[in-house]
């Protein structure tokens, strides 16, 4: 290399490439455009600055270990006996195994292994959607989030790999770091021998990684097909972008038409089969549905698709004969979709390429010989090319003929009903959401269908309650029966994915953070019960929180109805990144996309490059904003993974409510003591004590309740400005005491200053300061407020001593520090 | 670990001194007819004296059964966490030596007490939790057997 290339150009400087990345070679380019771009000179003289472009986990150990130490992992369900190599098995219960591995070692090593199986179908989705926009539009084909989102707003595959994306080869070269890292972390998580700590990181790798390939699914999605997309939107448009005009539920579909249903993660047979249908000027005829992230993306193309619900109501739905014909593909949970159509006489094309179903493979076949045999009466066909299935499933959709009356009736369920014995329980006692079953049975063989309608909404169709029945009694189809008995209301409209958030709106949260109740994400895919998330979402959006959506999530939101303005939760709220303002990002996906608005506040607030920079952006956001999240309904090992990428961004991620449980692992701190709670002032070179906040990483809750409130309170931050916290605050005593008729434990904790009270709380917290917490308290004023340690002392002392609540900058990271204390007024530091 | 009777658990429970009893989702939802869940655990609670977490929506139901005072609303996973650290939780003074759970479906009770460190764990679901230090003997079967076996526990105590 010569000396003229390994320097680079930043301001008035010239910076050897070494200085700023380990290994420069193969990214020699990448670096440069980086830092020519996106750096700023003076950041670079006062604060150690690197890039870490295509980064191994361990690149990121700095930030990973201080969020491992604060939130040490808590493993649950420990399995003892490992037997992953040929040296076992072993037991680890008493000793190590033959390889070293310690028992909390291997439960961590198991973490990874649940993160990376949370990545698979992801990765392999967006490959398949990459390759083949690469074979229709090659590999220059140009790819952008849209003209408001450039090259100096942050995207998941810029934070990570420090690649600028501009088309196809390049999301090809960060989908193939990805792929390769994936390798790496599966290889660790078999024969890996290290730390929980280690392993833990890797996970957190596993999460960025799927981050990067959401990332690269989306863009592909904007830019070689056409979806919805708020980066090419003016920011006046976006308080109704898109339109809540979309029909979901099972209501919404005319039956009278032949009914045609995708789903899984991909959207392209959708997308195949609505052309040809258009070019036969046939899409009115036909009712396009979809389930799970199909229906979450196909909206997003067209507004007259049906989203029919989550993914793992799937069974279900499939159950309640709607389609004529299926269209299926790998997702993120496999279902019996063969099993379950058969039953109802839907047809099903199976279009996944990782595996058969046990049919055989027809894609060599002409497409006249397989709409044939299917019509004749053949129930499946295995079509591995998107293209071919769709032309397939337009025409046997048009052709087919089923016989009905699949339903159960409500004589039939009063019959199946009376089966059930008086003094048997069993099906309660093995549903894994506790649905009091048993008693809507015995309840329904007087009143029939209509007695299981509330159990059936908590219900996804595990099949454990039959298998366990020793009646026999059919109660998935009586619980389909009810189902079908609520289908006509089944009906509520919504906005479909927006994708991205814009740096403008990042931008515009500096204005509103005080005045929004917090910025939220709720993510989930359907195992709760189906009105939970839009009870949750509602509750934040009307207290003033910013609420994100992306995935299954959103077709459950959409449920809410407001009785007292006769509108849908998505007629309710505008869509822009506002308080009280619900924004849909699209299918799971997207869920990348909602992360990486928050963070370009970090480029934005803090010109933290948006380059190969995870940590140095992680830290920044920890400190200066809060955002936490829900995953409701937490099932699919896609959100393991998903919750995993959150925390090492320091987001909060709060799981419930039964299968959240069943994670395994979890992430909290110690919260009572002080002396565990610091941050280091970044420009005055001091270690400071700071309230417990963000008190948890991952936190198990059992009800919708819990989630809200612990949701809440964890978003105080540290570094919020005096008087940021009055509101949240206010919702956080009052919301407890609605809901649990007392105030949270640690209320008091989060009071830094005299305007962090809620005016309407304000005289009941200065009583309850006085007499439970020793504060010194003169009618509605403090003369001597408490720190942690103790002692009394006033606002301006309390103000040097604890916390930033005078808007100074925290970090966790001692090298993030400033290279000199800054010279305050007089010479003192 | 294993299963005792219910007069058998009642004094293993009252032999312990630092009890601290957990209280979850399904005390509000399960009703045998007569009495509730939420009766059986107000009553074990009014027995025993010990502190209670109540966690999940129960404090209100606690509250109108008569449980108060001491329960305090808390999250099952955070007062599990904070047996992990030397104990600074408000709840009681010292660190339980027992935690007893009532009304976890078996799923979560069984990754709940799994997370307990340094203390022993009594379920009284309608389930054998392997992962608990004792439970009551199965009755997944039956409410009827469940209701009995807490009787016969309340009873004893």
């Amino acid at each position: 290399m010569t000396k003229e290339k390994e320097l680079i150009t930043l301001g008035r400087m010239k910076l050897s490439l070494s200085q700023i990345v380990r290994d420069p070679r193969g990214v020699e380019d990448l670096v440069r455009e980086a830092v020519e771009e996106d750096w700023a000179e003076q950041r670079y003289t006062r604060f150690d600055l690197k890039i870490f472009p295509f980064p191994d986990a361990f690149d990121m150990a700095e930030w990973d270990r201080f969020l491992l130490d604060r939130y040490p992992p808590m493993h649950t369900d420990l399995q003892n006996n490992c037997s992953d190599c040929p040296l076992g098995p072993c037991s680890l219960e008493a000793a190590r195994g033959k390889c070293g591995l310690e028992l909390e070692a291997y439960q961590a090593k198991l973490s990874l292994r649940r993160a990376c199986r949370g990545c698979f179908s992801q990765m392999m989705d967006s490959r398949d959607l990459l390759n083949y926009a690469i074979k229709v539009h090659g590999r220059g084909k140009e790819v952008s989030f849209g003209q408001f989102v450039d090259k100096n707003d942050l995207t998941s595959i810029r934070l990570v790999t420090g690649l600028d994306h501009k088309n196809l080869g390049d999301l090809d070269r960060a989908q193939s770091y990805a792929e390769e890292q994936l390798t790496k972390l599966l290889t660790a998580s078999f024969t890996g021998v290290g730390s929980v700590e280690d392993f833990e990181e890797l996970a957190f790798h596993a999460g960025s990684l799927l981050f990067v390939t959401q990332n690269v699914a989306e863009l592909v999605k904007v830019s070689a097909f056409t979806f919805t997309n708020a980066g090419k939107e003016e920011i006046a448009e976006l308080y109704n972008y898109p339109r809540a005009n979309r029909q979901t539920g099972l209501g919404s579909v005319d039956r009278s038409k032949p009914v045609l249903a995708f789903i899984g993660d991909s959207f392209l047979p959708s997308w195949v089969a609505l052309n040809l249908l258009r070019e036969k000027e046939l899409h009115e005829q036909v009712e396009l549905c979809g389930i799970g992230p199909a229906g979450d993306d196909s909206i997003r193309f067209y507004p007259n698709f049906r989203n029919l619900g989550p993914m793992l109501q799937g069974p279900k739905i499939i159950r309640s004969g709607i389609a004529d014909v299926i269209v299926a593909g790998t997702a993120c949970i496999p279902l019996d979709i063969l099993g379950d159509a058969q039953r109802v006489d839907t047809k099903v094309i199976w279009t996944g390429r990782d595996q058969s179903l046990g049919l055989i493979d027809r894609i060599d076949d002409p497409v006249d010989d397989i709409v044939k045999d299917l019509v004749a009466g053949a129930p499946a066909a295995w079509i591995r090319d998107p293209e071919k299935a769709a032309k397939v499933a337009v025409e046997v959709v048009q052709q087919v003929k089923r016989k009905g009356g699949y339903i159960l009736s409500n004589g039939k369920v009063k019959a199946e009903a009376g089966k059930c014995r008086d003094d048997c329980d069993l099906c309660f006692t093995v549903c894994p959401n506790s649905l009091l079953l048993n008693k809507a049975v015995k309840a329904a063989k007087k009143e029939g269908t209509k007695a299981l309608c509330e159990v059936e909404k908590g219900c996804y169709l595990c099949r454990k309650c039959e298998e366990a029945c020793p009646e026999k009694i059919r109660l998935l189809d009586m619980l389909v029966a009810a189902q079908e008995l609520r289908a006509p209301e089944d009906l509520a409209v919504m906005r479909a994915g927006r994708g991205t958030g814009t740096r403008n709106e990042a931008g515009a949260f500096a204005y509103t953070l005080k005045q929004a109740g917090g910025w939220n994400y709720v993510f989930g895919c359907g195992d709760a019960h189906i009105d939970d998330i839009a009870w949750i979402v509602n509750e934040l959006v009307s207290y003033n929180f910013i609420v994100w959506i992306a995935g299954c999530a959103a077709v459950q939101a959409a449920r809410y109805f407001d009785e007292i303005s006769q509108k849908h939760i998505f007629r309710l709220y505008p869509a822009e990144a506002m308080p009280r303002n619900l924004i849909n990002c699209g299918a799971c996906s997207a869920t990348s996309l909602v992360a990486d608005t928050y963070l370009k506040w970090a480029r934005l607030g803090a010109y933290a490059s948006c380059y190969g920079n995870i940590s140095e952006s992680a830290d920044v956001m920890h400190c200066l904003w809060y955002p936490s999240a829900i995953i409701w309904g937490a099932l699919p090992e896609r959100m393991y993974t998903v919750a995993a990428s959150l925390v090492r961004l320091g987001v909060p991620t709060i799981v419930g409510p039964a299968s959240g449980f069943d994670w395994k692992r979890f992430m909290l701190s110690d919260r009572w003591d002080w002396q565990k709670w610091w941050g280091y002032d970044v420009l005055e070179h001091r270690k400071k004590t700071i309230e417990p906040n963000r008190k948890h990483m991952l936190i198990p809750v059992e009800t919708k309740e819990e989630a809200l409130m612990m949701t809440v309170g964890t978003a105080f931050w540290a570094g919020a400005p005096a008087g940021a916290s009055d509101q949240k605050l206010e919702f956080y005593v009052g919301a407890s005491e609605r809901f649990w008729g007392q105030w949270p434990d640690d209320w008091n904790k989060f009071i830094r200053s005299p305007f962090d009270f809620g005016v309407r709380q304000k005289a009941r917290m200065m009583k309850r300061l006085s007499e439970e917490f020793g504060w010194e308290v003169y009618r509605t004023q403090v003369n001597k407020a408490k720190h942690p340690d103790g002692r009394l002392m006033t606002w301006a002392e309390l103000h040097q001593e604890f916390s930033a609540s005078d808007g100074r900058v925290l970090t966790m990271l001692p090298h993030r520090v400033r290279k000199e204390p800054l010279k305050l007024e007089g010479g003192k530091e | 670990m294993s299963v005792k009777q219910p007069k058998e658990l009642a004094s293993y429970i009252k032999g312990k001194k630092n009890v601290l009893v957990l209280t979850g989702s399904l005390c509000d939802s399960v009703d045998f007819g007569e009495k509730s869940l939420m009766d059986y655990a107000a009553e074990i609670i009014k027995k025993l004296g010990a502190p209670v977490a109540a966690t999940a929506n129960t404090p209100l139901g606690l509250k109108a059964k008569g449980a108060e005072p001491g329960e305090k609303k808390k999250y099952a996973a955070e007062i599990l966490s904070a047996l992990r650290f030397p104990w600074m939780e408000p709840i009681m003074p010292k660190k339980p030596e027992l935690l007893v759970f009532i009304g976890y479906p078996p799923a979560v009770a069984a990754s709940l007490v799994s997370m307990v460190k340094d203390a022993e764990t009594a379920v009284l679901g309608n389930t054998y939790v392997e992962q608990a230090t004792c439970s009551l003997p199965d009755a997944s079967a039956s409410w009827a057997q469940w209701r009995q076996h807490l009787e016969q526990l309340v009873e004893a105590l």
